[in-house]
């Protein structure tokens, strides 16, 4: 075994962010969707939990985790399309909606996924890109999860729909000024629904990560608001895919510094620096926003903004 | 397991088994570190009950809270001004009103009613600063906020309502052998019919206020 020393530091924060990331990169790829169409889904946190309860159960029942991972995106569209359809009613709050679909998710998962605390499910394998490397940190820290190259994959090419085709420019107008999508002749509902379904969809699968790679196993603690902090992460990445990606990368990055200071002895304020994303988030949010203008690249239709 | 804080007999929150570790340690069978030993804050410092009640001083503090809230709201200049600011920001700073001073003065008191209602639920129920105090209470304000429709005084009633259905839980536990999840989903469906109905309003020929 190679001694790293201080370089664990960097390493183990840099496995940290791969590790933990997913979910968070995932469920702030939906919440951006949904966005740029114009309405907030706080209901994510609930549809994350629902996703890896589903997700979890439906590979220990057919003994393929890759099936699981599909259910779980089905459960999270069905629950996306769910608080879609309500927020089309007349006067309909969404973030209110939102909230309550967070409690009706979590309490769902929760009372359908008693019998599955206890079995053992087949969980997703995960690969290595670390052979290169004699060092068992820098093998252990590149150990990655197939999802988090597909989410890789879903942010780069979302960015590119969102700018270069015709579904893209639709969803963007959508959310930007109803008014003239409908002058269009684009049925704004319609639009708004399938966003808030596909970002439930994804949502799911980044639950499903939680329940069937890391952790890996289902639990009624499973999930810390990472579903919210993914909503927070949206605001903080200017509703761009690309920069989702880089705030989910940074987000749990931040979170693995403590757990990697304790790996080379420095174990005061370990807890402190559990609370290390948040305080990192909250202040760049602050450092980078104005009183006088909104922030760049908000959807104008968002009911924070109009 | 490492010692935990021994049982108390009105110690609410999470069954010894349903504790995170203790299922790791069932389902593992190795031994899991448990959550750091909790001081109890001792029985001198607790909060009461009301006077004649079963009830500790929390329903008090919420009720004075409510009142003092609906005076604000509705009978001062701030409440006034808190009104318009919520109704049009810009025609606000206009009319010459502070909108970040009353905005942050709106975030301050609320933040005091949660950070009382923190308070109350160590003081009173737990005795101690545990990870059982998670308990989403703070979603649920949000949600009783809205389905009172913002008035203070609306609010004690639907408060008391969705407190109810928590607290039914261990009754539907025991009578009825449904799981503890069973009062989420309940009230997770009640909010959500409650804040879809919200279409209807105005339609309905009994929600239409009369018009003198």
């Amino acid at each position: 075994m190679t001694e790293l020393g201080w370089w664990g530091v960097p390493i183990a924060v840099l496995g940290g962010a791969v590790r933990v990331s997913t979910p968070f990169l995932f469920v702030s790829l939906g919440e951006c969707i949904t966005e740029k169409s114009g309405r907030i889904n706080l209901g994510l946190e609930g549809i994350l939990v629902m996703g890896a309860m589903s997700g979890y159960a439906l590979s220990y029942i057919t003994g393929s985790p890759w099936l699981g991972v599909l259910g779980a995106g089905v459960a999270g569209l069905g629950l996306g399309l769910l608080h879609g359809l309500v927020c089309n009613l007349p006067r309909v709050n969404d973030i209110a909606v939102g909230i309550g679909l967070m409690l009706f998710g979590t309490g769902l998962a929760f009372f359908l996924g008693k019998p599955y605390v206890q079995p053992k499910a087949p969980t997703l394998p995960a690969m290595s890109l670390g052979g290169w490397s004699g060092a068992p940190q820098v093998q252990a820290a590149l150990e990655v999860n197939p999802l988090f190259l597909i989410g890789i994959g879903i942010a780069v090419s979302l960015g590119w729909a969102f700018r270069n085709t015709r579904w893209g420019l639709i969803v963007r107008m959508v959310g930007d000024s109803s008014d003239a999508a409908r002058a269009m002749g684009y049925a704004v509902p319609r639009v708004r629904t399938l966003c808030t379904g596909v970002g439930g969809f994804l949502a799911g699968i980044g639950g499903s990560f939680l329940s069937l790679y890391y952790p890996g196993s289902w639990s009624e603690g499973l999930s810390s608001g990472q579903g919210l902090m993914a909503v927070a992460l949206v605001i903080f990445a200017r509703w761009n895919p690309m920069r989702c990606f880089y705030a989910a990368l940074l987000f749990g990055g931040a979170g693995a510094v403590g757990p990697a200071l304790q790996s080379v002895g420095i174990t005061s304020g370990y807890y402190l620096f559990n609370a290390a994303p948040y305080v990192v988030t909250l202040g760049i949010m602050i450092a980078t926003c104005s009183p006088r203008r909104t922030l760049a690249g908000a959807p104008g239709e968002l009911s924070i903004n109009r | 397991m490492l010692a935990e804080r021994p049982y108390r007999a009105n110690r609410r929150g999470l069954h010894a088994a349903d504790r995170a570790y203790m299922r790791d340690t069932i389902r593992t069978k190795q031994p899991v570190i448990s959550e750091p030993f909790l001081t109890n804050i001792g029985d001198a410092n607790m909060v009461g009950s009301l006077p004649g009640l079963d009830v500790h001083w929390g329903l008090g503090f919420g009720l004075v809270f409510c009142l003092v809230t609906y005076v604000l709201v509705k009978h001062t200049t701030y409440g006034f001004a808190l009104r318009i600011v919520g109704g049009n920001a810009r025609a606000a700073r206009l009319a010459g009103l502070p909108v970040g001073a009353i905005v942050l003065a709106a975030c301050a008191l609320g933040g005091a009613a949660a950070g009382l209602a923190g308070m109350v639920e160590v003081a009173a129920v737990h005795g101690s600063a545990n990870a059982s105090l998670i308990a989403g209470y703070g979603y649920a304000g949000i949600l009783v906020a809205f389905i009172a429709r913002q008035n203070p005084l609306a609010i004690v009633p639907v408060a008391v309502l969705v407190g109810g259905i928590s607290a039914s839980g261990g009754m539907l536990q025991r009578r009825l052998d449904l799981p503890d999840a069973t009062v989420l989903v309940l009230q997770g469906i009640a909010f959500m019919l409650i804040l879809a109905s919200e279409t209807v309003y105005g339609r309905l020929k009994i929600f239409r206020p009369e018009r003198a």
